[in-house]
């Protein structure tokens, strides 16, 4: 049996909306459907008036969010443009923040659990717009947990310097089979948690 | 008050693994008796792998084997004091005898009880950090030498706990020793990374069994599930399943990892708490009543 196979059942019946392009949503997107979702790709940007649309043009119940974000940028503090600051949070916190948001009203006014993950960097995997998205998402994670902790929605982040650009096969699958075992209820217990791949 | 919609994992029945996605390794649990270590083995056994059964009492570990078997499971018992190197060699010998090879690890022999730091008796101190810490270094160094020796990879878990992060008042034995653990965690991780020894970690919040503390007060089971946000305490399953993932190929990429499974009671806050109470004026060390 393939590493795919071992999976196949948990997410059956599901919706899924990955945001983002790039390896990590890729993988993450190919792990939940092998896993049994039907899965939606999305535009990683968006802010509070287009989060609900995003949603809604996937015609699905979703229930499970991925927000697969981007690549770092390594650029010194002092050369960092206002323009490409403000888009870097954009992109890496408010962005994230919206879809959430947008799920859970929907989710809650449903009554109906979901599941929302966040991939990232760490804050130290590149310079200062990183590290204020990096730091800001991972206490978000812890916030967002509790909120929602009630109405059955679950907020974990797998948070590695491997994300943006996973190292060999076997991180690879593993990157897709803790997305997906994460996204599903056997980790019905795990929330708040920030969760690393291989950071040694 | 709105009601909570809580989720709950699958039935034990209805496992996340395949039977066979273990089939022909063993893994040495230590403490697999009773509590979160049978859980672990419990959950071990489900996914295939034949289970060694270690504890301080034959009794206990051989009641943990009945119920490993009862549910299908392959188990045999083994008794060691995993705070001495040479019944820790000794266990790992009669394991291999009854078994085969070890090829997965899980640190779980532990204890803890509430006490005031100033009254802790010094064999309270001990025995508390040194099953956890000596223990889990001295099965690890040797699971290691013997992976090494024969060129073979393989996978070690550890239970930690959600208050490592925080420390907890009136547990100072347990929370050095389950921080230690997740310390242990990283730099294990990094020192057999080359030899393709995975070590990872689960830092549990309150998963009631047999011999904890809602086993003897059965009526503050209401109260524990209101205090977590997640509406719930945790089913043993579901910390086994996790444990079990993390020694699976489906983790081959992952090492040196604590993963929280707690419902997020670590993370509860409000800028309003009761008064504090300091532990000693406290009905219970643990509780927060006066």
């Amino acid at each position: 049996m393939g590493l795919h196979g071992m999976s196949a059942h948990w997410l059956t019946g599901r919706a899924a909306l990955v945001a983002g392009e790039g390896e990590a949503g890729d993988i993450v997107a190919a792990a939940l459907l092998a896993a049994g979702a039907s899965v939606a790709r999305c535009d990683p940007a968006g802010d509070h008036d287009t989060a609900a649309a995003s949603l809604a043009a996937t015609g699905l119940p979703v229930s499970i969010l991925v927000h697969a974000g981007q690549s770092p940028s390594s650029v010194p503090a002092h050369e960092i443009s206002p323009t490409s600051w403000r888009d870097a949070l954009a992109l890496e916190l408010d962005s994230r923040f919206f879809l959430a948001a947008a799920l859970a009203r929907q989710c809650i006014a449903q009554k109906s659990p979901a599941s929302i993950l966040f991939l990232a960097s760490p804050e130290q995997a590149g310079g200062a717009a990183q590290a204020a998205a990096g730091g800001a998402l991972q206490n978000l994670v812890k916030t967002l947990a509790v909120e929602w902790a009630r109405d059955g929605i679950r907020v974990n982040a797998i948070v590695s310097r491997h994300v943006p650009h996973p190292q060999g096969e076997a991180q690879r699958n593993s990157l897709g089979a803790l997305a997906a075992y994460l996204s599903s209820d056997y980790a019905a217990y795990i929330t708040g948690a920030l969760m690393g791949l291989d950071e040694v | 008050m709105s009601e909570t919609l809580m989720v709950e994992p699958p039935p034990f029945e209805s496992p996340p693994f395949p039977a066979t996605m273990l089939a022909g390794q063993v893994a040495f649990v230590t403490g697999g008796g009773s509590g979160m270590g049978l859980g672990m083995a419990c959950a071990l056994a489900q996914a295939g792998a034949a289970i060694a059964v270690v504890g301080r009492s034959v009794e206990r570990a051989r009641e943990g084997v009945r119920a490993i078997t009862a549910t299908g499971g392959t188990a045999q018992a083994v008794v060691a004091d995993v705070r001495d190197e040479a019944q820790v060699a000794a266990a790992f010998d009669a394991a291999e005898a009854l078994l085969g090879p070890v090829s997965i690890l899980a640190n779980n022999a532990g204890g803890n009880f509430p006490v005031l730091a100033e009254k802790m008796s010094s064999n309270a101190w001990k025995a508390i950090t040194q099953i956890a810490i000596d223990g889990t270094f001295l099965c690890s160094a040797e699971f290691a030498r013997r992976r090494i020796a024969g060129g073979l990879g393989g996978a070690i878990v550890n239970n930690s706990a959600q208050y490592i992060w925080t420390g907890f008042p009136g547990d100072a034995h347990s929370a050095a020793a389950k921080a230690a653990v997740a310390g242990m965690t990283r730099a294990m991780a990094r020192d057999w990374a080359g030899h393709g020894i995975r070590v990872n970690c689960v830092a549990a919040g309150f998963f009631p069994h047999a011999a904890s503390t809602t086993a003897v007060q059965p009526e503050a089971m209401p109260q524990l599930d209101a205090m977590i946000p997640a509406g719930r305490t945790g089913r043993m399953r579901e910390f086994g399943w996790i444990s079990t993932f993390l020694c699976s190929p489906l983790a081959a990429g992952i090492t040196g990892e604590v993963l929280m499974i707690d419902g997020a009671e670590s993370l509860r806050r409000a800028l309003l708490s009761p008064a504090f109470v300091p532990p000693r004026e406290r009905a219970e060390i643990w509780g927060y009543t006066a």
